[in-house]
């Protein structure tokens, strides 16, 4: 296994944070339409903070915890999502 | 009693009552509205909703309606599209509300405050409903109603919807709003005065504005949203100062884990399977034991003649071997109820999520899917909250080969006459692996049609998976069993009218003409049904079925328990003593005579599992695809899939006997 040291703490697609990290959401990028306006009216919006909680087999659903709620996401989805990690 | 309420459809005003998914919406309808409610579908209109009423102080009332939970006004799903349209006011028989009363859930202010603050831009009076307010207090979370209140210019109420707390005061705030009439003075303050959206976006209708908008604009909205909504939270409420980190509970993890997840899932269906069968039995034999005394019972009372045989012959046991089957039926949807309640039914999507991609689906299908095991209407209606058109079309199309309660008494009598009661290592009941042997079976055909229409049919669509993870918490008895006693009532209200019809049509056809003198053998086969049957003999001989087989799978197209009648009537007629046992035991007496043997008995529930017999669930696809094609193209596949899967067991079987 390659191990990941993330010192610089350089942006990065939500579909590479590991278990248990944080981050702070800073982009949608090249998203459909109809996802992405899922994603913002589940609060998947520049600036808000999730933490990665769970992931299933091959690293896909990705479970992660924002505001007071957990949102699965397929590691697909999540890669249109970049993340300034904590 | 502040809760009293009575149902009126005179009512004057209507309230709409929405929020997110798992905001507790549906708990607190229920709560308010107590029995008075019925689920209703108007003429011209696809919406199936539930509305009840409630009595406000001071003698009126008003109508409450229960709209899908959604994240948003503008969305991409149907459930979204419904709620929009529905505040326009333009859903037939519904008129625009004068009321809406917006659930939100204290632990996750800030994203539900989302849906609030689009539908305080909608201009509509707007209460305030402050749910799960004991989690929050039990997470540190203090709301301080009075500033909330200022801050977004409408009432707050705090409520407890599951214990019932909270709602004598909602009631009065209903009332007082209901009175004042005024929609809140906080439309589009998220929006900065000199902002460039603000003429565009204020002149139009607000958020019910059916004008596309692109991704920048989406985000830009977005953004400013929340901004205001953090503005308005940190005004009215103060979070637990130590931010506990996020954590998932050990039961959760346990549930989910990629070791164990799958195997628990499997332990708790097989466990469910079990309970259909080894729980049910007890109340079953009194029903049936009641039927069998009241026929015998009749037949003794009454005057040989038409009428006697009608009721003897045709009703109580057309109508009284359907009836049988309420028990195993109320088990099922307890125990669907249960998964569903508890939040377990997201856990096992997020396991399945990764195969139901490789055969073309998603996990979200996979409730819908589960869904459909009680019966494939509801399974077809909550493919709305697929988001992905291709994915939800997919979803429809093989809602109707998982297991529905329909088949339950087909599978169930043939089970209970031609498979042995023993038990595989002592403790598996060999009856109860064949039924989830034929669950499994509808499970696998579906994976296969799914997999086949995504690379032929639908492989240009995209699809998309991302839901909400509700919290695991103990299942509320109280909705479940008010979901179950539904379900039964719809299921005696089916066996009192559709089966009935059928059981008197069934009767008359299986009776008239009579034979004539000299006939020899069965005198059904002189009948009307017996021609038609012996017609249709040479094509389903292949599959092991006879003429009275064939007439009871031609009379149960329109419904699939219908079977059990027709079978049960044709043996009755046929048979010469007055003595009119019970279904299992003549198709036990048939087995040893030799004229129905077990194999046949496997290639007919064969059968059942893949075909559409169902008048509802073709009509209900029509409504939701909005396509002959694939209403037909439904009912097509389905009747041939199961002509070949019959065929395989039948031949198959008989090749292996010998």
């Amino acid at each position: 296994m390659k191990t990941q040291i993330i010192e610089t703490k350089e942006e990065k697609a939500l579909s590479a944070v590991k278990v248990g990290q944080k981050a702070i959401i800073s982009a949608i990028k090249s998203c459909p339409s109809e996802l992405l306006q899922k994603l913002v009216s589940m609060g998947i919006v520049a600036g808000s903070e999730v933490t990665v909680t769970q992931r299933g087999f091959f690293g896909s659903p990705i479970n992660i915890h924002l505001f007071g709620s957990v949102l699965s996401l397929r590691s697909a989805e999540a890669a249109h999502i970049h993340v300034q990690p904590l | 009693m502040a809760l009293s309420t009575y149902v009126d459809d005179n009512c004057p005003k209507s309230i709409a009552l929405i929020g997110n998914p798992n905001c507790g919406k549906t708990t607190l309808f229920n709560g308010l509205t107590g029995s008075r409610y019925k689920v209703a579908n108007y003429p011209g209109c696809t919406v199936e909703r539930r509305e009840g009423s409630i009595a406000l102080l001071g003698g009126s009332c008003a109508r409450l309606f229960d709209l899908p939970g959604t994240y948003a006004l503008i969305g991409s799903t149907l459930d979204e599209k419904i709620v929009t349209q529905f505040l326009r006011g333009e859903i037939p028989g519904c008129d625009k509300p004068d009321l809406i009363v917006a659930v939100v859930d204290a632990t996750n202010l800030e994203r539900n405050l989302f849906l609030v603050s689009e539908l305080i831009d909608a201009g509509i009076p707007l209460v305030l409903a402050i749910n799960m307010m004991d989690a929050a207090q039990q997470s540190g979370i203090k709301i301080y109603g009075e500033l909330l209140s200022r801050a977004l210019d409408v009432p707050v109420v705090q409520i407890t919807a599951r214990s019932k707390g909270g709602l004598p005061s909602l009631l009065a705030a209903i009332a007082k709003a209901l009175a004042d009439n005024t929609p809140s003075s906080k439309r589009f303050t998220w929006l900065p005065e000199d902002h460039p959206l603000r003429g565009t976006l204020t002149q139009s209708e607000g958020p019910l504005s059916k004008a596309s908008r692109d991704d920048k604009i989406i985000t830009t909205i977005a953004s400013l949203r929340y901004a205001w909504i953090r503005s308005v939270v940190a005004k009215g409420t103060s979070q637990p100062s130590k931010a506990q980190s996020p954590s998932v509970s050990a039961l959760d993890k346990i549930l989910t884990s990629k070791i164990w997840g799958l195997p628990i899932m499997l332990g708790i269906f097989g466990l469910i399977f079990q309970a259909i069968f080894l729980w049910a039995q007890w109340p079953m034999e009194i029903i049936s034991g009641t039927v069998e005394t009241t026929s015998a019972w009749l037949t003794r009372l009454l005057p040989p003649g038409m009428l006697t045989s009608l009721i003897t012959e045709g009703i109580i046991p057309g109508v009284g071997n359907v009836l049988i089957f309420v028990p195993q039926i109320a088990i099922l949807f307890f125990c669907i109820g249960l998964l569903e309640d508890s939040g377990y039914l997201s856990r096992a999507a997020f396991l399945l999520d990764n195969f139901m991609r490789k055969v073309g689906l998603q996990g979200r299908a996979f409730i819908p899917l589960l869904s459909s095991f009680a019966c494939a209407v509801p399974g077809i209606l909550s493919t709305r909250s697929i988001p992905s058109r291709s994915d939800r079309l997919a979803t429809i199309m093989i809602a109707p080969l998982m297991s529905c309660s329909a088949r339950l008494p087909v599978y169930a009598v043939l089970i209970a006459a031609f498979i042995p009661k023993t038990f595989v290592w002592g403790f598996l009941s060999l009856q109860g692996l064949t039924l989830l042997g034929m669950y499994v079976l509808g499970v696998v055909g579906a994976c296969g049609v799914a997999w086949l229409l995504k690379k032929l049919l639908l492989w240009k669509e995209s699809s998309f998976y991302v839901m909400e993870m509700p919290p695991l918490r103990r299942p509320l008895i109280r909705v479940i069993t008010r979901g179950v006693f539904d379900s039964v009532v719809s299921f005696l209200k089916n066996a009192t009218t559709i089966i009935l019809a059928c059981s008197v049509i069934i009767w008359f056809l299986a009776s008239y003409p009579k034979p004539q003198e000299g006939f020899v053998g069965n005198p059904v086969q002189a009948s009307y049904a017996g021609q038609l049957g012996t017609a249709i003999e040479p094509a389903i001989k292949p599959l092991g079925f006879n003429w009275e087989i064939g007439i009871a799978i031609l009379s149960s197209f329109p419904a699939r328990e219908v079977f059990v009648t027709t079978l049960s009537t044709i043996y009755n007629i046929s048979d010469d003593d007055d003595e009119h046992q019970g279904l299992i035991k003549t198709l036990q007496e048939r087995n040893r005579e030799g004229s129905f043997s077990t194999l046949t008995a496997l290639s007919l529930m064969v059968f059942y599992v893949f075909a559409c017999q169902c008048m509802s669930t073709l009509a209900v696809c029509k409504r939701e695809t909005g396509s002959w094609g694939w209403t037909l193209g439904m009912f097509g596949y389905m009747t041939a899939l199961a002509y070949i899967a019959s065929l395989v067991t039948y031949q198959g079987g008989k090749l292996f006997i010998q």
